[in-house]
């Protein structure tokens, strides 16, 4: 697998719609989580996702990664409907997520958990497993590339340390090195920056800045910690009771009065 | 000279080397399932028994045709013709290693695919479930295959000819049919380490400790699982097939559910998901139970004293919850060598 993934329709360029959720809505049972969401997002864009908890953020995450089918409207990404098609495949197409609860393999050391989130290792397949030479080769690059990133989220000193060992906000930076070794290019995270201690979350903020314009990556962050995010974002989407409110220039949805009184209303 | 009313030491050493052997590779198996990708195989003794099955029920047969000598009716001439096809191989020792790898590497061909096969139904029911259908389906192949005769001779069982009459009687004989189950299980031993080692043993484990982490990450489960359980039962299915060679005898009603239930045992006490495990965990349980069979003789209880190995089992079991949950070998994390050698790499 390649880190070019092939798709039918013709490549996207900056600017242009990478992924559009059009009208989703969700319920589960009679509660109302998603009614009528619609969002886009750019490519080499990062776009945030505000609103109080509970106003259906994460709701959004799992149907567009695939992990909640939707009752109603349609996923595009990249030109391919991804409406409720399993999480792998999705990933496959180059989108990664990561978690608002973190969700490490436990048992697995740091490292390893970031060679888990590697696409490329022909000894991911059975039958070659069994021959190192088949796939040595990879894993040195990976072990390489895995120890780069590791140094850039802060978790290169605890690299070999079972996952189970990490506080609660190296789990979240966990979370963001695997999104990175997974290689695809575009990442959807889930409150990146909680837990994590402001120097170093304006540092991954700057990182995904970077990533963005050099690797013309496409990021869409679900933050709370406003005044952290702000500065690093080119678009915002506000959300309450499972809608879109507001949309547009960070500073303006900040400010609009709807987001305020939806913020301060709770 | 007799230990415990062993007449013949010796003969008591092979009994165990041969279980040993055989419960090694079925908890090596398991623990590729459970230990390492968190599959509650509750269906082990499944695989186990197909091996032994195909074994049982093709060899005479493939005898037959290679030999020319005619079999007549499977279900009532199985036992005089299993000696019929001993002397024959007495004087083709090719013959009578060939064929037994052949059914060797059936049976545990089939083993695997019946272990994809159940990896199926896995892509709709949760864990609990799928513990559930592994169980039934488990007790569906033995049930059927008791009262289907013609498969393996029914509720009477068949018999498997002595593939090592060629070299002769008595102790070099055994000495030549444990050092042959043995090669297999060194085998499926190396197979296992170097599975769990490589990309694919860590996507096993990853799968076991957070599934929907892993399908974030583009990994397919119902991929890992059907490998994950064409390599277990291909295992188990050949340590089945070696269970009738060894044994000489194949009764399709021996392949209770309880099996299964001591193999959990095994690795829970040898240590889930490390690759020594098993071993130790079947060195303890084939020892407890040997010898306890042997005490039969001294001891005078109310019940089945052979249930004695599994109480005494389920006691060790309850004291490693208490003191040592992870087993006397615990899992290790595996700490990767970085490369030394420097490249370059832009990132
Ligand atoms: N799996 C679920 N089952 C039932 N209710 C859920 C589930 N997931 C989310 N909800 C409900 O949906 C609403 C939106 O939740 P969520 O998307 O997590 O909000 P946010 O991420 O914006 O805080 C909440 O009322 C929450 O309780
Ligand atoms: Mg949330």
């Amino acid at each position: 697998m390649s880190q070019e993934h092939v798709s039918s329709s013709p490549p996207i360029k900056i600017g242009e719609k990478i992924l559009l959720a059009e009208n989703i809505k969700k319920s589960f049972g009679g509660l109302v989580a998603l009614d009528g969401v619609t969002v886009g997002i750019r490519k080499g864009e990062i776009t945030i996702i505000i609103g109080p908890n509970g106003s259906g953020k994460t709701t959004l995450l799992n149907v567009v990664s695939g992990f909640l089918k939707c009752d109603l409207g349609r996923v595009l990404y990249k030109g391919n409907d991804i409406t409720n098609m399993p999480p792998h495949k999705i990933n496959e197409l180059g989108l990664v997520r990561t978690f608002q609860i973190p969700q490490p393999f436990s048992n697995l050391t740091v490292l390893e958990n970031l060679l888990v989130a590697s696409r490329e290792s022909k000894g991911l397949k059975v039958l070659n497993a069994m021959k190192k030479s088949k796939w040595i080769e990879y894993e040195e690059r990976d072990v390489e590339r895995a120890t780069q990133i590791l140094n850039i989220v802060n978790l290169g000193k605890v690299a070999d340390q079972p996952a189970s060992k990490l506080s609660g906000g190296q789990l979240k930076l966990l979370e963001i090195g695997r999104a990175l070794m997974n290689g695809a290019d575009t990442v959807l995270m889930d409150e990146p920056a909680a837990g994590v201690a402001p120097s170093l979350a304006h540092e991954i903020f700057s990182l995904l800045r970077r990533l963005a314009r050099e690797k013309e990556m496409t990021f869409l962050i679900i933050e709370h910690r406003l005044e952290i995010a702000m500065g690093y974002v080119d678009y915002a989407y506000a959300m309450a009771k499972g809608r879109v409110v507001a949309q547009g220039k960070p500073e303006e949805v900040v400010n609009s009065p709807i987001v305020i009184e939806t913020y301060l209303g709770g | 000279m007799s230990i415990l009313g062993i007449a013949d030491p010796l003969r008591f050493i092979f009994d165990i080397g041969g279980f040993f052997i055989i419960y090694s590779m079925l908890s090596i198996s398991m623990n590729l399932d459970y230990g390492f990708a968190g599959i509650p195989n509750l269906g082990k003794v499944m695989y186990f028994a197909v091996g032994a099955i195909v074994t049982g029920s093709l060899s005479l047969r493939i005898i037959s045709e290679i030999s020319g000598i005619p079999l007549g009716d499977f279900v009532t001439q199985n036992i005089s013709y299993s000696i019929t096809a001993g002397n024959w191989l007495s004087h083709h020792p090719i013959e009578a290693v060939g064929i037994s790898l052949s059914l060797i590497g059936l049976s545990s061909l089939i083993s695997g695919f019946v272990g994809i096969l159940s990896s199926l139904p896995a892509i709709r029911l949760k864990e609990t479930y799928l513990a559930i259908t592994l169980l039934v389906s488990g007790e569906l192949v033995r049930v059927i295959s008791s009262y289907y005769a013609p498969l393996v001779g029914g509720t009477v069982g068949a018999h498997v000819p002595d593939f090592f009459s060629w070299v002769g009687v008595g102790r070099i004989h055994d000495l030549f049919l444990l050092a042959y189950l043995a090669a297999f299980m060194v085998a499926s031993y190396i197979a296992s380490r170097l599975l769990v080692m490589s990309p694919f043993g860590r996507i096993m484990r990853a799968h076991r400790d957070n599934e929907e982490a892993l399908m974030s990450l583009g990994k397919d489960p119902v991929y890992v699982r059907g490998s994950t359980l064409f390599v277990s039962s291909a295992i188990a299915g050949a340590a089945g097939s070696l269970y009738a060679i060894y044994s000489g005898n194949v009764n399709a009603g021996d392949f209770v559910p309880d099996k299964t239930f001591i193999l959990s045992l095994i690795i829970v006490i040898g240590g889930m998901a490390n690759v020594n495990g098993p071993l130790v965990g079947s060195l303890i349980y084939i020892v407890i139970d040997r010898v306890v069979r042997q005490a039969k003789f001294f001891l005078n209880v109310p019940f089945d004293v052979n249930y004695l190995s599994i109480g005494i089992m389920g006691v060790i079991l309850l004291l490693f919850f208490f003191f040592r949950p992870k087993g006397i070998l615990p899992e290790k994390p595996i700490v990767i060598a970085r490369n030394k050698k420097l490249k370059n790499v832009s990132e």
